[in-house]
């Protein structure tokens, strides 16, 4: 079913077509919030409230791009989370620590591209937590989502301009971090 | 990963060459960075911990259980509503109003107006109408109705603007309608006529909005319908200038007409500010 519809029936009233969009966004929203805060746990934490908020305010919610109504709210909290828990934009440890521990028992049974698709999200992760907050979130949302520019400045609020150089200047920086050979010692 | 990002990544800074390395260096260098961004693009979208998924979805299936909808009317419903809480007195003296345009357009034509005569009437009979058009806002100044209207949906400042965006569309139908039959009575062609019929319009309008708030009392309502007729009687001010209508004074009523608008805006701005401020409108 269409977005479109989801929103029509569920402000007609039929709230089960909410838990079909947490379904269908879930994993959209985890992800988001996983890269931006650099932390695995609190990601789950993030995109429940990113749908609780969702839910508290659908009612008055005018269906326009339902994914990126949730990634903006997924960003606001992202935000308040940086300046409410005060962590410094450096390698999670959360991020790290859950790959590290589950990489000794299971690096032997799994196979070698599991593991290497492992390796490349916690580089992925800790190079994108080097990137200033503003570069890395349209980083993402163009990179890793494939929104325009555009669509990036109608949800951050940022001009269009701004929002170029920032995936721009990002992107740069990624690359940098990523051909430097001792970047994750 | 879709074609477009693939195609992006592409065309991306990631790819471009910075430094002064050989050819054959950064060919190697782009094409080692290459690999790796796009397994990384790959491997971005990591497995879940389906357990900590499944205790998130059932918090979120909680709230959504929980939830109460509350529906919101759309715009449109929003006008009709309004225009249905409009009592029968108002709405027959609308109704009233618009037959009488229609009768009073036909009887000029058939009487062969003289151009004058005609501008004046229905300049007049435009500015009670807006009037009464204008009853609706009117209704929410006086005596405390302001907060028996206000609905489960809309605030007090949203339903002013809903009234008057219903009087404004009234004006035009009855100004269309008067310019329509008795236009052409006019020599100086439709644009002048319409002038004509906006200058005691927009200005009777600025009076009558401006007493709607300066007479909130108890006496409210009288005062307003007499501020209406006054409003109305000042219309007829072109009648003691016997050229007032030729077109040497055009531009005199363009200037009129442009002022009049301004302090129409300037007036509802006020309005719209005093309500959202709440002092000089104590609605209990």
């Amino acid at each position: 079913m269409e977005d479109r519809e989801l929103i029509r029936r569920i402000q007609d009233g039929q709230k089960q077509y909410l838990n079909e969009i947490a379904e269908k966004y879930y994993d959209n929203i985890y992800y988001f919030c996983c890269y931006q805060t650099g932390s695995r746990e609190d990601a789950y934490d993030l995109a429940q409230e990113t749908f609780l908020r969702f839910i508290r305010y659908v009612d008055r919610y005018q269906y326009r791009n339902l994914k990126g109504y949730l990634l903006t709210i997924a960003m606001n909290l992202c935000r308040n989370y940086a300046c409410g828990s005060g962590k410094a934009p450096v390698l999670s440890e959360s991020f790290e620590s859950e790959q590290g521990g589950r990489g000794e028992e299971e690096a032997q049974v799994s196979c070698g591209r599991e593991y290497e698709e492992r390796e490349n999200s916690l580089l992925l992760a800790a190079a994108l937590r080097r990137l200033p907050d503003i570069q890395r979130e349209a980083v993402i949302l163009h990179y890793f989502y494939g929104y325009k520019n555009r669509e990036i400045s109608r949800m951050t609020g940022a001009s269009y301009s701004a929002v170029k150089s920032r995936v721009r200047q990002g992107l740069e920086k990624l690359q940098q971090l990523l051909n430097r050979e001792d970047f994750y010692e | 990963m879709n074609e477009k990002m693939k195609k992006e990544k592409m065309e991306s800074p990631l790819n471009e060459p910075k430094d002064c390395r050989t050819e054959h260096n950064l060919a190697e260098t782009a094409e080692i960075s290459d690999r790796r961004i796009q397994s990384l693009q790959e491997a971005w979208r990591f497995q879940l911990d389906e357990s900590k998924k499944n205790r998130s979805l059932a918090v979120i299936r909680q709230a959504a259980e929980t939830k109460q909808i509350r529906q919101y009317p759309s715009f449109r419903e929003n006008l009709w509503n309004q225009f249905c809480f409009l009592p029968w007195k108002c709405r027959a003296a609308q109704g009233g109003m618009l037959l009488a345009a229609m009768l009073l357009a036909g009887w000029l034509n058939s009487q062969h107006a003289d151009g004058r005569d005609s501008i004046i009437v229905c300049s007049v009979f435009l500015v009670f109408a807006g009037n009464i058009c204008l009853s609706g806002v009117a209704r929410l100044f006086s005596w405390h109705m302001a907060e028996l209207e206000q609905t489960l949906y809309l605030n007090l400042k949203q339903m002013v603007c809903i009234r008057m965006l219903e009087a404004g569309i009234l004006d035009l139908v009855i100004l269309s309608l008067l310019a329509g039959m008795t236009g052409r009575l006019n020599s100086l062609g439709t644009g002048a006529y319409l002038l004509y019929m906006l200058v005691p319009f927009l200005w009777s309008d600025v009076l009558y909005l401006h007493m709607l708030t300066a007479f909130r009392n108890g006496a409210a309502g009288y005062r307003q319908i007499s501020a209406g007729i006054l409003c109305g009687l000042l219309a007829f001010f072109p009648v003691f200038f016997e050229h007032a209508y030729e077109a040497a004074y055009l531009p005199w009523w363009r200037g009129l007409g442009l002022a009049g608008a301004v302090l129409l805006a300037a007036e509802i701005y006020g309005i719209l500010g005093k309500i959202e401020g709440g002092d000089s409108l104590c609605l209990n």
